[in-house]
């Protein structure tokens, strides 16, 4: 990375753009009304009025941290490598934790009703959420992806141990939510949930 | 009615020891807040003795579960913030056991604890050096709590009696300008993370448009974001789910770090004698007064607390024959718990007179506070009323006899207890935290039961991650996001300040005081720039 485009000044850049597009496009068309508002003889503060003060802030921040990050990179005689940010592995990890989570996620969700629908008796997901082990199976498997994806990764390898882990830890999880004091699991809430 | 002090300690003592039963012992009924003091302790000294874990990791995963089982009655709001209290308290002692026995701090603020705590380990005395470390966690946590009793009440009288709405205003930039400035080791990078929060506790509802009072605002036009964001979803995020992502990338790039087997020497003594205890006596003294000073700031940790409790016990002479600091001397790992513990019950000065919190463990008691009915952090619920009982002092003094209760039990099976758990310092980290996740994920479901908060905390768990990864302290986004959102907010107080003073737009210069927290706020941050940071950016504290 050059001198002058350290992690300090990229972060500056990035806030300034969030700041600036903040004032100009989403609070604008994102929030009714005047940051002062004029009613009853009286004037009041509006709803615009903190957004676009902290957005104000937010750029103040960035343009003194961009300042000084430069002021640091001329310091600088040579180009460094960064100790803190983003290397080719952090994305690669931050797309490989999404994927996973969204697998988990995935799994949580429709493990449930697709086990009913393949074996379960001949009701509905909807009326067997609360009952046991239909209401398990979604957060069972999830957990079950999730643990062995993430134990096994940092291992390089698949072990037995974190099979029996990825199955006892959310089994203990979920009968000590569920079995004293009645508290849903994982997708088995409101609508939203399925 | 005539009511005083004594009636108000009365009726909180007997919140929590008469409150609903949770079962009978000897005929004795062993009220539900004695009981969830008691498992928290427990659970905090398991959760402070495995490395990895943390205080605030514990207390945000349990706190949507207890919220869950006990509802947001009053009735929740001492078993709740007892057992909060309770992990609080005993993740402060548990951090020593790895850092004694291992060389390996449980929590950030156990750092100096190894540089002596190890050495007397290896030379045959882990017991005495585990001794030590609780007699001084428990005595600087007690100095602490006392300290926070007899402050918090005048201190909420004075803000009651002084502070206006622009005061308000200006006292909460004033925190702000505090925990920007001082958390982290970029004054612009504290600030920008404070704007970030500030601007995420704007997301959903505005609150007093004249024509519409209940207007969505930057929500992008999508519907789960109306009602604003749940605190419990941001806070979890970024200070849990964050720390998380970034541990495991951590373990997945650099692999398993392989602790050494430690084989301690065994034999010698490893009680404290009555000399010992007179010498450590002034250490632990200045160590308490450290911690606790520095407790009550906001924004400025135990680990700071520790590192200046243990500066300041190298400052006294040696005597002969005695270690130097570093090399297995007692006194370092005294003055280190000492302090890190006294930051504990100082902590809540700001949080009950002012609904401030200073560190990320405040930030759990204000949000089970919040969620829960029947107190309100801040000056009002200090008020000694007279002639008719306020509910929520009866509340403040449940909360201190939970917290002495829990003292007690550090005094009594605190020792004993954190003496057994060292073999928790093996579990290792890569398979915590994935557990550590699906409880974080669980926990949050099981308060929300909504599929859209799992994916919005972890969206926040992704902000945490890239603020660390950028080197940027993630306190000041939590606290700024906290501070403005809500009734007790700056928004509000600043909409409120400004009609209070006849739409004045030099609101926030309207008084003496004001001008003072303002000014302060400015020099807070110019003086910063020429001042070292402090804070372990590492940690989620």
């Amino acid at each position: 990375m050059s001198r002058w485009l350290n992690v300090q000044v990229v972060v500056a850049l990035v806030a300034l753009l969030i700041g600036v597009l903040a004032l100009t496009l989403w609070i604008p068309n994102d929030i009714a009304g005047e940051a002062i508002n004029y009613a009853r003889r009286r004037y009041s503060i509006g709803d615009p009025f903190a957004p676009i003060l902290i957005s104000w802030l937010m750029i103040v921040a960035a343009v003194g941290l961009l300042l000084s990050g430069l002021i640091r990179g001329y310091g600088q005689t040579q180009n460094v490598k960064v100790e803190h940010g983003f290397r080719r592995s952090s994305v690669v990890f931050l797309v490989g934790c999404g994927a996973v989570l969204a697998i988990t996620f995935i799994v949580m969700r429709y493990a449930g009703p697709l086990a009913v629908d393949w074996v379960g008796p001949d009701k509905s997901y909807q009326l067997l959420v609360t009952t046991p082990p239909w209401h398990y199976l979604g957060y069972l498997m999830g957990a079950f992806v999730l643990m062995v994806i993430a134990i096994s990764a940092v291992e390089r390898r698949l072990r037995v141990r974190t099979l029996i882990i990825a199955v006892s830890v959310p089994l203990v999880i979920a009968l000590a939510y569920d079995l004293p004091f009645g508290l849903i699991l994982p997708p088995n809430g409101r609508a939203d949930a399925g | 009615m005539d009511l005083g002090i004594f009636d108000y300690i009365v009726s909180g003592v007997q919140a929590v020891f008469l409150g609903p039963a949770a079962f009978e012992l000897f005929g004795i009924c062993v009220s539900t807040t004695v009981l969830m003091v008691f498992v928290g302790f427990l659970a905090g000294i398991v959760v402070g003795a495995t490395p990895g874990l943390a205080g605030p990791m514990a207390m945000a995963v349990a706190t949507p579960i207890l919220i869950g089982i006990f509802g947001v009655g009053t009735d929740a709001l001492l078993p709740v913030l007892g057992c909060l209290i309770g992990i609080m308290k005993g993740a402060t002692i548990g951090g020593a056991v790895p850092a004694i026995l291992f060389n390996t701090p449980g929590t950030p603020d156990a750092l100096t604890t190894t540089y002596d705590g190890f050495p007397m380990a290896r030379q045959g005395q882990a017991g005495k050096a585990l001794r030590v470390a609780h007699l001084s966690s428990v005595t600087g946590d007690t100095f602490s709590d006392i300290v926070l009793i007899f402050t918090a009440p005048f201190l909420a009288i004075w803000v009651e009696q002084y502070l206006g709405f622009p005061e308000k205003a200006a006292l909460i930039l004033l925190s702000l300008s505090f925990i920007a400035a001082l958390v982290g080791n970029n004054v612009w990078k504290g600030l920008l993370a404070a704007a970030f929060g500030m601007f995420i506790a704007m997301i959903g509802t505005g609150s007093g448009a004249p024509r519409d009072p209940f207007a969505e605002r930057l929500t992008l036009g999508w519907d789960p974001l109306a009602g604003g964001l749940d605190v419990g979803v941001v806070v979890i995020g970024v200070l849990i789910l964050g720390e998380v992502f970034k541990s495991v990338e951590d373990l997945v790039r650099d692999g398993i770090e392989r602790r050494q087997d430690m084989k301690h020497k065994t034999g010698a003594s490893q009680g404290i004698t009555r000399s010992e205890l007179a010498d450590l006596g002034p250490t632990v003294g200045v160590s308490a007064v450290i911690g606790t000073v520095i407790g009550a700031l906001p924004g400025v940790g135990s680990t700071l607390a520790a590192t200046l409790g243990y500066r300041a016990a190298g400052l006294r002479k040696r005597k002969k024959g005695e270690p130097a600091l570093g090399q297995g001397n007692q006194r370092g790992v005294a003055a280190t718990e000492a302090a890190n513990s006294a930051v504990s019950g100082a902590n809540l000065i700001p949080v009950l007179t002012l609904g401030i919190p200073g560190n990320a463990a405040a930030v759990f008691l204000i949000l089970a506070m919040d969620s829960i009915d029947g107190f309100n952090p801040g000056a009002a619920a200090m008020v000694l009323r007279t002639n008719e009982l306020n509910p929520e002092l009866v509340m403040a003094f449940g909360i201190f006899t939970a917290m002495l209760l829990a003292n007690a039990f550090n005094w009594t099976i605190g020792g004993l207890f954190m003496r057994r758990v060292g073999v928790l310092s093996r579990v290792p980290k890569h398979i915590l935290m994935p557990i550590v996740l699906l409880l974080a994920l669980t926990a949050t479901y099981a308060q929300l039961t909504s599929m859209t908060a799992i994916v919005l905390t972890c969206v926040f768990g992704l902000i945490g991650y890239l603020m660390r990864k950028v080197n940027m302290s993630v306190l000041p986004f939590v606290i700024a996001f906290i501070l403005t959102r809500g009734e007790n907010g700056l928004e509000v107080a600043m909409r409120k300040a400004f009609a209070a003073t006849g739409s004045d737009p030099w609101f926030l210069f309207s008084s003496p005081v004001s001008i003072g927290f303002m000014l302060a706020s400015v020099l807070v941050i110019v003086a910063s720039f020429t001042l070292p940071k402090f804070t372990n950016n590492r940690s989620p504290r």
